[in-house]
């Protein structure tokens, strides 16, 4: 039969009305036949009664023509029965017919699909969108970059490095597929932990099996290594594993500078906090703004193009110059390392100050410490400069000597008869550091000899009020205003709690505890005229354009007279003559003015010393002021012998870096005796 | 014609029926429907592939090209395929269903040989020859649909009985069909169910015994993929994960909610071309089974009912032929072809849209794939070959003069006018 009908298509095939008459007559003679389970289908009462209404046909051809006919009609309106031999179970359904009901199964699909994708692609989309797009957003937060501090000619004693913290993913690298991949050795990479050590081992500096070892497990951060560097984080970076090595951009603090002011600077912690010296002190400044990097990201951690950002950048933070000289730093450290070796000295400071501005070219403890070092805490000590404070000892003299000159009590060549014990009104006797005849001195030569017993002498007409304001006006027992941490003041106790030794006892330097920052002070401010400048480490602030922004300072205040403060350095001058106390602390081609101290520490039930020197120069037009210390100096408990040697260094050494015109030649030495 | 016989016209069963579609209703109609629709759906797929497929290939270790080129090297496979397809005549192809069946279920066997068996994502129905692999189920719905055509539609008359209904088509595709299942690929399965009910259904077999046949086959398959020990779990939890509450977003229905992610982003008019993000290895499968969420990111409503419409377009060109051609083995092996194809385009559809449950089967012809790209061309192109042969249409396509002439005509014309 089939092949009877096609053949009878293709013969009068050329029209179509007679092609498809053909196809419908079969289908016809099929239904009119009897076609049990067409007419169960089709005969609804529906259709029922539209048979009584047509008429035309065979009743059940009409009923199912019809019923068809709207989604187009099978057509075969003429039935015929040349066909279709009666078969006893009753001949096939029409295959049009059976073909329309997938059409109409297939519409019902359609039109589900349509009216899904209307809902999910119109009415949910915004939210579906947003759903999506919440769950690719990655939040990085971007570290900002610390800022420098540099010296006051910008070289660099801190600055931050680009590290990173190479990790590793377990639970990713359980499904690393090592694909078409070839490691550097071209051998194909393996799947799993096996693979990305494969690839990693080389870069990182392990071996293979070590690392592998650590990539297994069940972990999703194992930290691999830490303060990798840019360049080998580029190579990891070009083996495309971020999905399972994420890496992390951090920053590392470094020191180029070493040991040079390495208390000083300070160090930070993990966390890039500042946590000693300008870093801590300075944190404000130096410490940015950590920006927030908001992006979209594929499932393995790259960054969309296009992709929807929401960043703010990191602040980066300022660089902080330093008052500090980089090179006399250097030679001050340099000198003081030298002297606590050669005098025994259980360690020592040197400060230098410019007295005109009140900005210190050097802070320098002995001992190398150097921040990049982490593994001692030396660096957390800090600069002893102002932690560690003492009696000031014979330099304390300087400011009994100003309070004299400047109340007009005594005159430079006020002479005194000095024996080597001295008993006060009071019944208190003081004595000198060595016994020695009675001398006649003036009141140079008692500051020049530094003698105990005769400064107690000028002290009696000087009031102890009056002897505790000048202390206070010189700086004693206050903050120095430098800001480093740990710092500690001093102490000056007020007049009413003075007892009868102590009222001389501060005169000449005991009684009272100072730092070296503060004793450094004393002389600066007569180096300066009388007028004291607060001591300062900060030039200024670089914003991140780079501009220097210089830091705003006090206005000086005058402590004493120009005329007392230039008779006084008068006086100190005497100090490194040849009769004086500091011979070795004479500076070749400039004149020197200063004072030698040795004071007495109490600690661990036994007494030790502080040896000092502190000195201005040039005396004809000062420029800087060096003080030197050592403590527990084994060679010599004197100043003048161990510390003065230490500044002739330091202070010649700064005045040819700056450029200091050498000085005229002395005047008139004052007399020392009479 | 009918036209002038009144306004009954219409119902009457002239050759005019649908007078409304004026000359689209001709008797290349099916032909140009057939070879428009598969034509746009395969270079569509190219595209598709391509731009779903680039952030994995890179991410990979390959050329932002290789599954494209991959893809592409199976069209131009696919295409001397296709168009030998459209040449052979209707006897070749019934020559060719005994022994292809041969062929079929030896193929499918091979999927048991543990020599040639491989296993790709739980379904063990590939096997591999070297580097080459295939999926012989493709081979096989190809192949069941010409022998169905032949077996059903040489008894056609006949097919009202039980008896010559049965034999010998349902054993022959009931073993096959067996077979997939043996592989434990439910949706391959699932079509090629579809696809010999398609089969039976229109060419005729007693609805009763239809009932009976996918009632059992039914149960069978229930029993084997719902309740079998070892993926029991996996197939209730991603049932229940596509019809309840979404309960495990990194695991079962993950793959299903970010289908619906990508549809959602892409909206009314989609993200652009190559600007989707679910294809940054979010969505799994996004060059392949789920290639249609891409789709509806990248180009929105309108990709996605764009694709949709042109699935529609192959259904209603095969239902034509199936309608208008005189010979019941095309009409029934056309049936086949319409329900595997539409029926697998409406599976892989309802899918990524959530309407069912996630069941892996390839978008057909827009989908990454080989054989089944191959074999689809290849089916398509046989219905092609039936379009051809349709009532007038050899005639009406012998008329029209050779493809160089025609494509010289509009260029010379175009120049002549300047």
């Amino acid at each position: 039969m089939s092949k009877a009908a096609g053949r009878s298509a293709t013969v009068d095939g050329a029209s179509r009305k007679t092609a498809s008459r053909a196809g419908s007559g079969r289908a016809g003679s099929g239904r009119a036949g009897s076609g049990k389970a067409a007419s169960r289908r089709t005969a609804s009462p529906k259709v029922a009664s539209r048979r009584k209404a047509s008429g035309t046909g065979g009743s059940r051809t009409s009923a199912v023509r019809q019923a068809v006919s709207r989604s187009g009609g099978i057509g075969g309106g003429v039935v015929r029965r040349r066909q279709g031999p009666p078969q006893p179970p009753g001949p096939p359904a029409s295959p049009e017919r059976r073909q329309r009901w997938l059409l109409v199964i297939a519409t019902l699909v359609v039109v589900v699909f349509v009216a899904r994708l209307v809902q999910v692609q119109v009415f949910e989309g915004p939210a579906l969108a947003a759903t999506a797009l919440e769950n690719r957003m990655a939040t990085v937060v971007v570290p900002a970059h610390r800022g420098q501090i540099t010296d006051r000619d910008g070289v660099v004693l801190a600055t931050s490095v680009d590290r990173y913290t190479v990790a590793a993913d377990q639970q990713a690298i359980q499904t690393f597929r090592g694909g078409s991949r070839v490691d550097a050795e071209g051998e194909p990479v393996e799947d799993g932990a096996l693979g990305v050590a494969q690839l990693l081992a080389p870069i990182l500096g392990t071996t293979k099996a070590e690392l592998a070892a650590q990539l297994n497990g069940d972990r999703r951060y194992v930290v691999l290594a830490r303060n990798v560097e840019p360049e080998t984080q580029r190579k990891i970076r070009e083996l495309r594993l971020q999905a399972y090595v994420p890496m992390e951009l951090t920053s590392k603090r470094t020191y180029p500078s070493g040991t040079v002011a390495g208390p000083l600077v300070g160090f930070v912690d993990a966390d890039q906090v500042g946590q000693g010296g300008i870093e801590r002190a300075y944190d404000d400044v130096l410490a940015g703004k950590a920006g927030v990097d908001r992006y979209e990201r594929s499932r393995d951690g790259v960054r969309i193009p296009g992709g929807a950002e929401d960043s703010t950048p990191a602040q980066p933070g300022g660089d902080v110059v330093l008052t500090i000289d980089h090179d006399i730093q250097w030679k001050a450290e340099d000198s003081i390392d030298e002297a606590v070796a050669r005098t025994g000295a259980s360690y020592g400071i040197v400060v230098v100050e410019d007295l005109r501005t009140g900005e210190l070219m050097a802070i320098a403890d002995s001992g190398d410490v150097d921040p990049n070092d982490r593994t001692s805490a030396n660096v957390a000590k800090g600069s002893r400069a102002v932690q560690d404070t003492f009696e000031p000892g014979s330099t304390g003299k300087v400011i009994t000597m100003a309070a004299a000159l400047e109340t007009g009590a005594w005159q430079p060549d006020s002479q005194f008869t000095v024996p080597d014990r001295f008993t006060t009104p009071n019944g208190q006797t003081f004595r000198d550091s060595h016994d020695h005849p009675v001398q006649q001195l003036t009141l140079a030569g008692i500051l020049a000899h530094s003698s105990n017993s005769g400064t107690v002498q000028v002290a009696e007409k000087i009031p102890p009020q009056v002897q505790y304001d000048y202390l206070k006006k010189f700086g004693l027992g206050e903050s120095t205003g430098l800001d480093l941490p740990g710092e500690s003041r001093g102490t000056v106790h007020p007049v009413d709690r003075w007892d009868a030794r102590t009222r001389y006892a501060v005169t000449f330097g005991q009684a009272l505890t100072v730092n070296a920052m503060q004793a450094t002070s004393v002389f600066s401010t007569i180096g300066n005229g009388g007028v004291r400048l607060q001591p300062t480490l900060l030039k200024g602030t670089r914003t991140a354009d780079g501009e220097l922004e210089p830091v705003e300072r006090p206005e000086g205040t005058r402590v004493v007279s120009e005329e007392t403060a230039a008779s006084l350095l008068h006086m100190m001058e005497e100090v490194t003559s040849e009769e004086g106390t500091a011979v070795g602390a004479q500076v070749p081609g400039y004149r020197v003015a200063g004072k030698t101290g040795t004071a007495q520490i109490f600690e661990g039930g036994g007494v030790t010393y502080m040896a000092s020197f502190i000195g201005v120069a040039p005396a004809d037009d000062p420029r800087f002021t060096v003080s030197v210390f050592l403590k527990s100096p084994k060679t010599s408990i004197f100043g003048g012998v161990v510390a003065a040697p230490v500044f002739r260094d330091v202070m010649g050494f700064a005045l040819q870096k700056e450029g200091v015109p050498p000085s005229s030649p002395a005047g008139e030495p004052l007399p020392l005796e009479w | 014609m009918a036209v002038t016989t009144g306004p009954r016209a219409p119902r009457t069963d002239r050759g005019g029926q649908r007078p409304w579609l004026g000359q689209w209703n001709s008797s290349v109609t099916s032909y140009y429907l057939l070879v428009g629709a598969s034509g746009l759906l395969l270079v569509f797929g190219l595209v598709m592939v391509l731009s779903s497929s680039t952030v994995t290939s890179i991410a990979d270790g390959e050329s932002p090209y290789a599954e494209f080129l991959r893809q592409g090297q199976f069209v131009l496979l696919g295409l001397p395929v296709m168009l030998v397809a459209t040449r052979l005549p209707v006897r070749v192809y019934k020559a060719l269903a005994w022994p292809g069946l041969f062929v079929a279920v030896a193929l499918q066997s091979l999927t048991f040989v543990p020599a040639f068996a491989l296993s790709k994502g739980g379904n063990t129905g590939w096997i591999g020859f070297g580097s080459f692999t295939m999926q012989p189920a493709e081979v096989g719905k190809l192949v069941l649909a010409v022998w169905l055509g032949t077996v059903l539609g040489r008894k056609h008359h006949l097919l009202g009985s039980w008896k010559h209904a049965f034999l010998p088509a349902v054993p022959g595709a009931g073993l096959l069909l067996v077979l997939v299942l043996g592989g434990r690929d439910l949706g391959t399965a699932m079509i090629v169910a579809a696809l010999v009910a398609g089969a039976f259904w229109v060419a005729g077999a007693p609805a009763k015994m239809l009932a009976v046949l996918g009632g059992s086959a039914a149960t069978v398959v229930l029993y084997l993929f719902l309740f079998s020990a070892s993926h029991g779990g996996n197939r209730l939890n991603r049932i229940s994960a596509a019809y309840g509450e979404c309960t495990d977003v990194q695991g079962t229905c993950y793959q299903a909610l970010h289908g619906m992610y990508g549809l959602g982003t892409g909206g009314l008019f989609g993200v652009g071309l190559g600007a989707s993000r679910e294809k940054w290895k979010y969505l799994p499968e996004a060059h392949n089974d789920f290639v249609y969420a891409i789709i509806g990111e990248e180009l929105g409503l309108f990709g996605t009912l764009m694709v949709l419409m042109l699935f529609v377009v192959l259904g209603v060109a095969m239902s034509r032929v199936v309608r208008r051609h005189p010979d019941p083995f095309v009409k029934v092996t056309t049936a086949a072809v319409g329900c595997w194809v539409v029926g697998q385009a409406f599976l892989n559809i309802g899918v990524v849209i959530g309407v069912l449950p996630v069941i892996g089967v390839p978008l057909p012809l827009v989908s990454a794939g080989g054989s089944a790209l191959v074999t689809t061309m290849a089916a398509l192109g046989m219905v092609i070959s039936f379009a051809r042969t349709e009532p007038g249409a050899e005639q009406a396509l012998a008329a029209r003069g050779s493809a160089v002439r025609r494509s010289l005509a509009v260029v010379g014309r175009g120049r002549g006018r300047r």
